[in-house]
């Protein structure tokens, strides 16, 4: 089996102000959007991708060297058919705070969809200052035990 | 600058999610309850400051609220602090807006980043990749 990566130059992009604009220049494409969201689900052959972009073979390659030239995606033929990839770490670390940003609002946010609903059918399992409506007096102590009427 | 944008409906109304997020002593039994030496401090009006962290964990948030529009909108600047955050970074915004659906709250977060991203015209283009991306 004969390998042929084509792996882009990013030794030639020495500045990161240089890399990001053909980064920019890259996705500031609807198909090449497109080529890189079907990437993300894992590599693709080129007919996988002129499928997708219903345009023909040569007009995929067209948008895979900008894609290459901005350090995104890599090609390899690893048998008789050439695959498309992603390059990991292509993107800059705007992907990473995006990927890091989310996953922690995933995570807060479905603690606080559970926390909210086991508030409405036990006990929370710290009490917020509140009042109880049956004698009208604050309760504030963290190891309360009083079930809590659902507001 | 990229904002994230994520939603969620929670089994409460509006006041109660808010009170979720504003009362220290619930905070702490939904934020980080992995880190269980978290503390809260939050001074929830326009102007007043917040902080969460975790000494075990050595790092935490901080920040100001800039809108505090109860029960439907909270906002604040996002400050991450640890060992590797320079004390000059610029803030992160974040939003979070509360919109009764019946019974039940939708909860939504906008996590405004305050890098720049150089080139205009692409944010738009960033926005739908990353986000994309960062679903996976």
């Amino acid at each position: 089996m004969v390998k042929y990566p084509w792996e882009p130059p990013p030794a030639l992009r020495d500045s990161a102000s240089e890399r990001l604009d053909a980064q920019a220049h890259a996705i500031a494409s609807a198909p090449r959007r497109a080529v890189l969201e079907r990437l993300a689900d894992g590599p693709a052959s080129m007919t996988d991708l002129s499928d997708l972009l219903a345009v023909t073979l040569p007009a995929v390659d067209k948008h895979l060297r900008v894609l290459m030239d901005a350090g995104l995606v890599t090609k390899s033929k690893p048998g008789r058919t050439t695959s498309v990839a992603l390059r990991p770490g292509g993107l800059t670390e705007l992907v990473e705070w995006s990927a890091r940003t989310r996953l922690l609002w995933t995570g807060l946010l479905d603690r606080l969809s559970d926390h909210l609903e086991a508030d409405g059918a036990a006990p929370p399992p710290t009490a917020p200052v509140t009042r109880s409506p049956a004698t009208d007096t604050p309760t504030t102590d963290a190891a309360a035990t009083d079930p809590q009427e659902h507001r | 600058m990229s904002t994230l944008t994520l939603t969620r409906t929670v089994a409460a109304a509006p006041e109660r999610a808010w009170q979720a997020w504003t009362d220290p002593a619930e905070l702490a039994a939904w934020w980080w309850p992995q880190w269980p030496d978290t503390t809260y401090d939050l001074d929830v009006r326009v102007g007043g400051r917040y902080r969460i962290h975790s000494a075990g964990a050595a790092f935490g948030i901080s920040g100001e609220y800039t809108r505090v529009d109860r029960p439907h909108l909270l906002a604040m600047t996002w400050v991450w602090h640890n060992a590797e955050t320079s004390p000059d970074a610029a803030p992160d915004e974040v939003e979070i807006e509360f919109t009764a659906e019946g019974a039940q709250t939708v909860v939504t977060v906008r996590h405004t980043s305050a890098e720049e991203l150089q080139g205009s015209g692409t944010e738009q283009g960033w926005n739908a990749v990353l986000d994309r991306f960062a679903r996976r």
